[in-house]
């Protein structure tokens, strides 16, 4: 069965900066599949220039489709939703207006994944008319992923949703992300810092470093590669 | 010196004087501040979109067009003015600096205002209907119904731009994008439809203020434009930059500060009545650099 996506050879500029050279990776439907490297490695302009927010140039296909010329708002309407870095809600906007922001897309049946995704994301549910400025951190993450998901997308990219969380946060967000997997089919690209984490919970990953891809396996073979480990790994494992 | 008598009527005058002139600023100054806060932009060309509505009205009315219809007419010409300006002139800036947007905006602004001088001319005179000067004695308190209908106008307006903004996917979309504009396209929407909505409403707004400023004026000029679009900048500035409830406070202060320094200057002072008001205004950025509503996050 071919990926659900496929990256083949993709370039991200930014300006006259190259962040991401040349990289091939795939994402198979319903796996998890994890971003992996240091500060600066490229994880970020990887999700960008998929979701055609950064410059780019190469193959990227879902479904056997070519997305790459695709504008962000059109990527979006074909499955692909990105959940930013660093949470990106929009602070002066109601819990509710930022879930309906996200189905923009997919007004059909909106009312129905909205009251599904309030049942898996209970805390938003009770602060559903607040501004998402009063929330907390752990509280906009979920708020991000539960817009994310609003369109229902089929392949979510994921940046870093743990960023700056307490660890029982930390905790509570990969136990998300698994059960986003298990309940609602939703294929995952993830990227992330917390590596370990990342590796117990991912069924493949690849190991990003200065733009390029380094390495590709699953956990095991990841964490049996000492190199890896040692070389990329061990400086960033939380 | 001057004795000014402080009278009940003469205070509900000044206010209601103050209140229409600062419903005008407001208008103004609700345009500006949408563009702003959605696309960075610092529209000076907004004035030119308050003279084509006037031209409009003006227009309309030599050709006996009648007053139910000059309205609509007037409030859709500078809202179309404003699109074509969108796709023409901003389109192709998508994105660019501040700066760029701003020198760009001027650009717009001297070019129509050629094409007015070249069109037009002169000033034209605008045949007003004798309503307009209708007074009403409400007790001990004389008038103006124009004033009254003015300052009526604008609040329903903005009660109907807030249920706009707070109610429909595309008012939530504009608040959005006013945040943060990258992450509002990821969710799926169009960056056209938001910038194409925010220009129409801005001239809209622009084309209702056209009809408070002409009538009171009488007549529509080639630069008729710009000295109410700096004093709705300087509104905009006041209220806190971002802010559209700071577009509609800072509107509203201006109006108030220009018609007290209007009715307690001396005869001797009254020139100088705007460099007062302006002075105050430098008072208030001194005390709060970030307007009286200060900059909180996306359109509020």
């Amino acid at each position: 069965m071919a990926p659900l996506l496929e990256v083949h050879r993709l370039t991200a500029r930014y300006g006259p900066i190259t962040a991401v050279r040349e990289a091939d990776l795939a994402v198979n439907e319903g796996e998890i599949v994890a971003l992996l490297g240091a500060n600066g490695a490229g994880k970020t302009s990887t999700l960008g220039a998929i979701s055609g927010l950064v410059a780019r140039s190469g193959e990227i296909r879902l479904d056997g489709r070519e997305i790459s010329k695709l504008r962000p708002e059109q990527i979006v309407r074909r499955g692909v939703s990105l959940t930013p870095e660093g949470r990106r809600v929009f602070t002066g906007l109601t819990v509710a207006e930022n879930l309906a922001i996200g189905a923009a897309v997919r007004r059909d049946r909106a009312n129905e994944q909205r009251e599904r995704l309030l049942e898996l994301f209970p805390v938003l549910a009770q602060r559903l008319h607040a501004p998402a400025r009063t929330l907390s951190g752990g509280e906009q993450q979920q708020l991000a992923i539960a817009r994310s998901l609003m369109s229902r997308p089929r392949l979510l990219l994921l940046d870093e949703p743990t960023l700056g969380l307490a660890p029982k946060l930390v905790a509570l967000v990969f136990d998300l992300i698994g059960r986003l997997r298990a309940e609602e089919g939703v294929t995952v690209l993830l990227v992330e810092q917390n590596v370990h984490r990342a590796l117990d919970l991912c069924d493949r990953a690849y190991v990003l470093r200065t733009g390029r891809i380094e390495v590709e396996g699953t956990p095991d073979e990841l964490r049996r590669t000492t190199r890896i480990e040692d070389a990329y790994l061990g400086i960033v494992a939380g | 010196m001057t004795v000014i008598a402080v009278t009940g009527p003469y205070l509900v005058q000044q206010a209601i004087n103050a209140l229409s002139l600062g419903s005008t600023y407001a208008l103004l100054a609700l345009g500006l501040a949408m563009l702003f806060s959605i696309m960075g932009l610092i529209n000076f060309a907004h004035g030119e979109l308050l003279v084509i509505g006037g031209y409009a009205m003006w227009a309309l009315l030599e050709h006996g067009v009648p007053w139910p219809a000059v309205i609509p007419l007037t409030l859709l010409a500078p809202a179309l003015a404003a699109i074509a300006m969108e796709r023409i002139a901003f389109r192709p800036l998508r994105g660019a600096s501040l700066v760029t947007l701003l020198i760009a905006s001027f650009a717009v602004s001297l070019l129509l205002q050629t094409v007015f001088q070249i069109f037009a001319g002169t000033d034209k005179g605008i045949e007003l209907p004798s309503w307009v000067d209708d007074v009403v004695d409400i007790g001990p308190y004389t008038i103006s119904v124009l004033k009254i209908v003015m300052t009526g106008v604008t609040l329903l307006t903005l009660l109907l731009l807030t249920l706009f903004l707070k109610r429909t996917l595309l008012g939530i979309a504009m608040r959005a994008a006013a945040e943060d504009f990258e992450v509002t396209r990821l969710m799926g929407v169009r960056a056209n439809a938001v910038v194409i909505a925010a220009f129409f409403l801005s001239g809209l707004l622009a084309g209702l203020a056209s009809l408070f400023y002409f009538t009171q004026s009488g007549s529509v000029g080639p630069f008729d434009g710009t000295e109410p679009v700096v004093k709705a900048f300087i509104a905009v500035v006041i209220g806190g930059l971002g802010s559209l409830t700071g577009a509609v406070v800072g509107g509203f202060a201006l109006g108030i500060t220009e018609v007290v320094f209007d009715a307690a200057l001396p005869a001797g002072a009254q020139p100088f009545g705007t460099a007062f008001a302006l002075l105050v205004v430098i008072a208030i950025l001194l005390l709060r650099p970030q307007g009286l509503v200060g900059r909180p996050v996306g359109l509020t």
